[in-house]
């Protein structure tokens, strides 16, 4: 008999890092992000504590890099102003002080976004987005409804080859990347997108429990394709989640900083940069 | 009856009766809606100490166009839904009756688990994705029911099996091991 407080609905059975920390011992982590541009690089140390450390972000520039020392010449002294934090500001994910539980949170549900960019990096407004923006035309071009092909399970009827007829044809295969002004290849976006070589290991997880799709099936991965049959299959994905969560603390127990970096790995996995 | 040796020991890989289950995860949906219908159930199978429930079953309604119910049998012998949102219409599929299917869930895993899947298990012991669904093959209406063993490892390399058997005759319908895709 069920019992209607069990049943009541939003009780979803999350797993939980502290549920496993039999003896409170503090959980903290840290980790680093290294991007490079062609710009330059920046470093980021992030620390992440259970009970409240503050998270420290260092950035180191190309400018700050290029510095050199000169022994021949008199040092000038002049008065500076109060140094900056660290030489550059911080953007508000580094700002904020997260929970493991919140951190890891955050991580499954990147990882399970079809759109989401390895290393933090941004996709909303990026030259990624409009060239998935760009493909997305392709499917209605060959007369088919993505909503449609997701729904009823099946795999994706595009080939590369038919992307790059598409854009060739309709003369979108170059773009111009909003920031940098310079040109951008969507086919190739496409074709080196770890959305096309295999995208790590978790959306595969995804896709075997969808009967009548082929995990196997790079074009699946598209990654408009891949939100499509997310989108229509918001139960599978919920599952996997919890599972995935599950097999964390299966393997690392209430080592925060362990089931961090396993995350983190997952998010550099395939990255095609 | 097969005995099923699972991961590290020589125990019975055993998993929970989804038709002694079932009523239980039934009741709680009917809460959410009254029309609520079964679409899909779900036993994970046990690989580390703790899984992460005995039973999930997904329920719709084809009153509820943008939301369907995940319903949940924990090892504790509670049950927890969680309303799932969409943003797009439910994909409303023909729903799973009683009468749709005759193996109970640790009858379909003796015949779908092969000797393969059981190596793959053993060589896996963390393989907390793998479950065992009865679900409708496909969209179209009567479509056959099948229980469908997929064995996968969450944090691995993409390396599994899925066997489909007729959830009314046992008949192994595929079974086919997968590898990542290669770009």
């Amino acid at each position: 008999m069920v019992e209607l407080k069990e049943a009541a609905v939003t009780a979803p059975p999350r797993p939980s890092l502290r549920s496993r920390s039999a003896d409170g011992a503090t959980a903290r982590f840290a980790c680093i992000l290294l991007r490079t541009y062609p710009q330059g690089g920046s470093l980021r140390l992030i620390s992440v504590a259970a009970h409240g450390l503050p998270a420290i972000a260092l950035l180191v520039t190309a400018s700050q890099a290029g510095c050199r020392f000169e022994p021949d010449l008199v040092p000038l002294e002049i008065p500076t102003a109060p140094p900056s934090a660290f030489g550059g500001s911080l953007d508000e994910s580094a700002a904020s002080v997260e929970a493991p539980e919140a951190g890891m949170e955050r991580l499954l549900d990147e990882l399970l976004d079809p759109f989401n960019m390895p290393l933090g990096m941004t996709y909303i407004g990026s030259v990624h987005e409009a060239a998935d923006e760009v493909l997305a035309g392709a499917y209605a071009y060959y007369g088919y409804d993505l909503e449609e092909l997701a729904a009823s399970r099946q795999d994706n009827p595009l080939t590369e080859e038919m992307f790059r007829d598409y854009l060739e044809r309709q003369g979108v295969r170059w773009i111009t990347d909003p920031h940098t002004n310079e040109q951008f290849d969507v086919y190739a976006w496409l074709v080196q997108d770890r959305g096309v070589e295999a995208r790590g290991a978790i959306h595969p997880e995804v896709l075997e429990q969808l009967p009548g799709i082929d995990a196997e099936n790079i074009m699946n991965y598209e990654r408009n394709y891949l939100h499509a049959l997310y989108s229509a299959h918001p139960v599978v994905v919920q599952r996997v989640r919890y599972r995935i969560a599950n097999d964390l603390l299966e393997l690392y127990g209430n080592d925060a900083a362990a089931v961090f970096e396993h995350l983190q790995k997952l998010d550099l996995v395939g990255t095609g940069d | 009856m097969t005995a099923l040796v699972s991961c590290n020991s020589q125990e019975t890989l055993s998993i929970p009766s989804l038709r002694e289950n079932l009523s239980e995860l039934e009741e709680a949906a009917s809460l959410w809606n009254s029309a609520a219908y079964l679409a899909d159930a779900e036993l994970p199978i046990p690989g580390g100490e703790h899984g992460p429930w005995l039973v999930s079953a997904s329920f719709n309604s084809p009153t509820e166009q943008f939301q369907s119910l995940l319903v949940f049998l924990q090892e504790n012998g509670t049950v927890n839904t969680e309303i799932i949102p969409h943003t797009v219409p439910v994909v409303q599929v023909e729903p799973i009756e009683a009468n749709d299917w005759k193996l109970d869930s640790q009858e379909a895993l003796e015949i779908a688990l092969d000797e393969e899947g059981i190596r793959f298990l053993e060589e896996h012991p963390g393989a907390g994705c793998s479950s065992l669904t009865l679900v409708r093959i496909g969209l179209e209406p009567g479509s056959p029911v099948v229980w469908r063993l997929v064995l996968s490892d969450c944090l691995g390399p993409g390396v599994g099996q899925t066997t489909e058997i007729d959830a009314t005759t046992g008949e192994v319908l595929s079974r086919e091991t997968h590898r990542p895709p290669a770009p």
